[in-house]
């Protein structure tokens, strides 16, 4: 039973990637998976390594409005090996512009919240930060003849985090700022029209 | 449209590179609740951990902390405290507090000159009742340490550095506790 569902979802999954009916229909949605690398950060916790995210974009008018979820994740090298999750539920509004029939770019302008658990295994301790989160992002998009896209992103993500004593009396350490540099691939859905 | 896309593009680079943070003008009260090593740290270096040459606030910024009081928080670093602790034969005159969160630290000096670096200085732990209390203490308890400042900017090859210590000599100022309070 289960080796018919694997070549099931297989051809499923080819069938999307090859089906090149709905190129010239206009893209209604999409998903995408992206993986980035910190490339300047500010903030209490250093080094962060990557940072993961996957979404989903709804066409409205010109715009397209969405929802995403991101996880940044930064671990200290040496021998205190504290590590960091940033988990950031965002809304996202993207303006596509179109460069050429294989290109475009979008800008992406997001909003949303961002939870920190910090664990340390060593010293027993962990503890959950929060705050707001607001993203600013530029895609460039290479448009393929399948249902699949690819893109090259740069963006800047910014959190404010709530105000603890404990954590720092600092505003300065409130801050996260990250400048980041990432891939990512897209899966289209077309609306009826062809 | 190339013209219009150009422009959006430099919007965007303006606003990243104005929002990439500059110095803190924090204010923070040293004295009154028990800070973090690592607002110490920034508070009193302000982020001038490389060359100073050309700074002109230096002396703004080591003011205003050189010879303050201090109530600060942190973990020992027990791995430099045991290395130099057999390395000086049983004696030391300073040891680290660290903010494991993020690996800064701070050096702790136990004497009055701020001579952390002489060797004349060195204690034993049964001269020392603070080295006595580290000793007995458990490597996950946090520590909590009433003290001086020292901040001043010092040459380090060819540059200069903002450079900041702790001074401490009374054993009641240095208590440890199991909860981690960060």
């Amino acid at each position: 039973m289960k080796i018919p569902k694997t070549i099931l979802i297989i051809s499923v999954v080819i069938w999307i990637t090859f089906d090149k009916s709905a190129i010239y229909a206009q893209e209604k949605s999409n998903i995408y998976l992206e993986l980035s690398k910190p490339l300047l950060e500010y903030s209490l916790f250093n080094r962060y390594l990557f940072d993961a995210g996957m979404g989903y974009n709804d066409k409205i008018n010109r715009l397209f409005v969405g929802a995403s979820l991101n996880m940044t994740y930064s671990k200290l090298k040496g021998e205190f090996n504290t590590q960091t999750y940033l988990i950031k539920p965002r809304i996202n509004l993207i303006y596509p512009i179109n460069i050429s029939t294989r290109f475009n770019f979008e800008p992406q302008i997001g909003l949303g919240y961002s939870v920190i658990s910090i664990n340390n295994k060593k010293y027993e301790f962990s503890d959950l930060q929060q705050g707001i989160n607001a993203i600013l992002e530029l895609k460039f998009n290479y448009i393929t003849n399948t249902r699949f896209d690819y893109y090259f992103m740069i963006n800047y993500d910014y959190t404010f985090l709530n105000k603890d004593k404990n954590f720092t009396q600092l505003d300065y350490y409130r801050n996260i700022h990250l400048v980041s540099f990432g891939i990512g691939a897209k899966l289209k859905f077309y609306g009826n029209e062809k | 449209m190339a013209m219009k896309n150009k422009n959006l593009l430099l919007i965007t680079i303006m606003l990243v590179i104005m929002l990439v943070p500059s110095c803190s003008r924090d204010d923070l009260v040293l004295d009154q609740d028990y800070v973090t090593v690592s607002d110490i740290v920034h508070y009193c270096h302000c982020d001038r951990l490389i060359s100073i040459f050309f700074d002109r606030d230096v002396n703004t910024i080591i003011e205003q902390c050189n010879n303050k009081e201090i109530k600060v928080k942190g973990h020992i670093d027990y791995n430099a405290f045991n290395e130099g602790f057999l390395n000086y034969g049983f004696k030391l005159n300073s040891f680290y507090l660290i903010d494991f969160r993020n690996e800064t630290k701070i050096l702790v000096c136990l004497n009055d000159d701020f001579l952390c670096s002489n060797n004349d200085t060195l204690v034993t732990s049964q001269d020392s009742a603070i080295i006595n209390k580290i000793l007995n203490s458990n490597e996950t308890d946090m520590c909590y340490i009433k003290g001086i400042l020292y901040s001043h900017d010092e040459s380090i090859g060819l540059s200069r550095k903002i450079l900041t210590n702790i001074r401490m000599n009374n054993e009641d100022d240095i208590i440890f506790k199991s909860d981690i309070d960060y």
